[in-house]
């Protein structure tokens, strides 16, 4: 039994990495036909980010959300639900925990600092429950319902920052900066890494303890392999779909307001570069397991930073990273690509028996 | 201020949501197609932004707005057979590789742009192409007609609106009215009793993701060589997702998806008037998305009716 699982954990894991190497090949063929000093462009891409502590830093600091997003989609899509309202979620759990930071200075500091984590759970958890409920409850689509969500959520973010509570002596629409009761401490300086990453690697292991020693985790996690199955054992399907969803935004939202005090210590309009969309593809790296995704949030934002370097240093857009990051996606998703180095790895222990 | 608000209401208004339907309707119809077939194509955002730069590029190499709707819905073409062989034959899931085609485009059009226009913001060429209006002047003298046809100034439709709107009835023949429609429509309704007589499913899902991609090729085109002349990054701006939520509200089909198209074409019209009027304009522009999610929830909550009906009378 035991040998079995560490065989089918090896095929899984050697697909992923053959699908690494392969996407990491594509891109340097592509750095070495387009870039004039490909050497230097490669140096930068894949070598520099883990040269200083500064750089190193800004890998994790751009891992920190990454995480979160990733463990917010890989708990819906665990339930078979292809919720892809974690954008959404980011922003409102941003929005909420920010207003609590702005207005209700009157708290003493660690209950204030709580107070906006509790605001932005809260943001965070209506943002998925609307679709979650509306798909269990009616079968509403919910692809559709939540893309339309996050457009929604991004714009009434926009509107209360370029005007209710944007700061009126900055030219930017962003409001002031929070109050430092409420700033998570930098813990690498130069760069922003935080104290956000210690919140986001505990947000790892409880979702792990939530999907894989918890009932409900259980239920949903059944709902998304076989939901006949799981109704037939007496699952109340729609509660658990529900509750994937509001877990789902909560992960997000925590996201959110984890980058708007850790990171830029003011809410930003358009803060979030996707970060819904990135954590969808890292949940999918991760194959949606949540103790993979702080790894697959670290390959990512590793590429993401060595890509910011490369554009600074030599004549590649930092864009260019999009290419892997696709080539990756298809590698891992092809569900026949993977079960052939499952069949493989079943044919050599068959040969060594 | 009602005045105003209600000035918003005009034939001219009609004209302008004919316009802005256009892109919309086309990814739409190309959504019909993917979805009679069984296949969830989220890709129609991606697939429209894709094409809009290249077919800008081809059109402006060669100063052709055809070659470029050409470029365009080849581009398109390409990019769906990624998808198709990703999904289909390696078995990919369809919802997760459409995603990451949409994500693939943004970022690879503005290294497109970065590589060749020196910009990553538009690429805005010094000789821009654009697929021609078609004003009808003799139908001004049929009073409101002509305001809707030819529009405030009497510029007229573009070409590619005539043919987006023709492309319904077209569709709708092609579905319901030949042997390959119906093939297409088996594969998507029971693909195992498709099979069973001798349909060749994973062929027929290639075949309709390619059509498909030539309709999100048209929608490209729209937008970069008539909608507006130049391309802006990530310029689509959801109207693939919301093409995908005309196909569900028009129940799959063409009529219907048409209608829920132009509904779309309307929301987005009149934001666009309405921002002229001083109201917030974010409030305003979320308007379509609203519309979206309540459409769609009261066409679910009818059909979750219809359904608990059936069951009732069993």
């Amino acid at each position: 039994m035991n040998g079995d699982r560490l065989r089918r954990f090896a095929a899984e894991a050697l697909g992923i990495v053959v699908a690494f190497a392969l996407a990491i090949a594509v891109g340097m063929v592509l750095v070495l036909l387009l870039s004039a000093e490909p050497g230097h462009a490669l140096y930068a891409l894949l070598i520099q980010p883990l040269t200083s502590a500064f750089y190193f830093g800004n890998v994790l600091e751009r891992a920190i959300p990454l995480i979160f997003a990733g463990l917010s989609v890989a708990v819906s899509f665990q339930a078979r639900q292809f919720n892809i309202g974690a954008e959404g979620a980011i922003y409102i759990g941003a929005l909420f925990g920010t207003l609590i930071a702005l207005y209700a200075t009157f708290l003493p500091g660690p209950v204030h600092q709580l107070a906006v984590f509790i605001a932005a759970i809260i943001g965070g958890a209506l943002v998925g429950w609307l679709p979650g409920w509306l798909k269990a409850r009616f079968g509403a689509n919910e692809v559709v319902s939540t893309l339309m969500l996050n457009t929604i959520a991004i714009k009434f973010t926009s509107y209360l920052l370029s005007d209710p509570i944007r700061d009126k002596s900055s030219g930017y629409t962003q409001t002031v900066t929070l109050p430092d009761q409420v700033l998570l401490a930098r813990i690498l300086p130069p760069s922003r890494l935080h104290t956000g990453l210690f919140i986001a690697l505990l947000a790892v292991v409880v979702t792990y303890g939530f999907l894989y020693r918890t009932t409900i985790g259980y239920e949903i996690r059944m709902v998304g392999i076989n939901p006949r199955f799981a109704a037939y054992g007496g699952i109340d399907h729609r509660r658990a779909i529900v509750l994937a969803f509001v877990v789902s935004g909560i992960l997000a939202g925590l996201g959110g307001i984890v980058e708007v005090v850790g990171i830029h210590q003011k809410l930003i309009e358009n803060f979030s570069p996707g970060y819904g969309f990135d954590g969808l593809l890292v949940a999918i790296i991760a194959r949606l397991h949540p103790l993979a995704v702080p790894f697959a949030a670290f390959f990512y934002a590793y590429l993401r930073a060595g890509a910011a370097i490369m554009e600074r240093e030599s004549d590649i857009p930092q864009e260019m990273v999009s290419v892997i990051q696709v080539i990756l996606i298809l590698f891992i998703t092809a569900e026949a690509l993977m079960s052939f180095f499952r069949k493989r790895m079943n044919r050599r222990t068959e040969h060594a028996r | 201020m009602l005045a105003d608000i209600l000035a918003v209401f005009n034939l001219g208004l009609i004209f302008m949501a004919l316009r802005v339907t256009t892109p919309i309707l086309f990814a739409a119809l190309g959504g019909v197609i993917s979805e009679q077939a069984g296949v969830v194509n989220v890709a129609l955002e991606g697939l429209m932004l894709f094409s809009a730069l290249i077919g800008l590029f081809v059109g402006v190499t060669f100063q052709s707005p055809w070659l470029g709707l050409l470029g365009a819905i080849v581009a398109s073409l390409l990019l769906s057979l990624v998808f198709a062989f990703v999904t289909q034959t390696l078995k990919a899931d369809e919802v997760v590789v459409g995603i990451a085609i949409n994500v693939f485009a943004v970022g690879f059009t503005v290294f497109l742009m970065q590589e060749f226009g020196g910009d990553k913001g538009s690429y805005n060429p010094a000789h821009p192409v654009a697929l021609p209006n078609v004003p009808i002047p003799w139908l001004n003298g049929v009073p409101g007609l002509g305001m809707i046809v030819n529009g405030p100034n009497g510029q007229g439709l573009n070409v590619m609106t005539y043919l987006s709107l023709l492309s319904v009835p077209l569709l709708t023949f092609f579905l319901y009215r030949t042997v390959f429609g119906l093939r297409l429509r088996s594969v998507g309704e029971s693909p195992l009793a498709a099979a069973s007589v001798g349909i060749r499913v994973i062929r027929m899902k290639y075949y309709a993701i390619l059509l498909t991609g030539i309709f999100t090729g048209m929608a490209g085109a729209f937008m970069s060589m008539a909608y507006v002349n130049m391309f802006l990054r990530n310029m689509t701006a959801g109207r693939g997702f919301i093409a995908l939520a005309a196909v569900l509200l028009g129940a799959r089909k063409p009529w219907g998806t048409f209608l829920a198209a132009l509904l779309f074409g309307f929301a987005e019209a009149i934001s666009n008037m309405a921002q002229s009027l001083r109201l917030p304009s974010q409030l305003v522009t979320m308007f379509p998305y609203a519309v979206t999610i309540i459409t769609l929830t009261w066409f679910s909550v009818r059909d979750y009716r219809r359904r608990q009906r059936r069951e009732a009378a069993l």
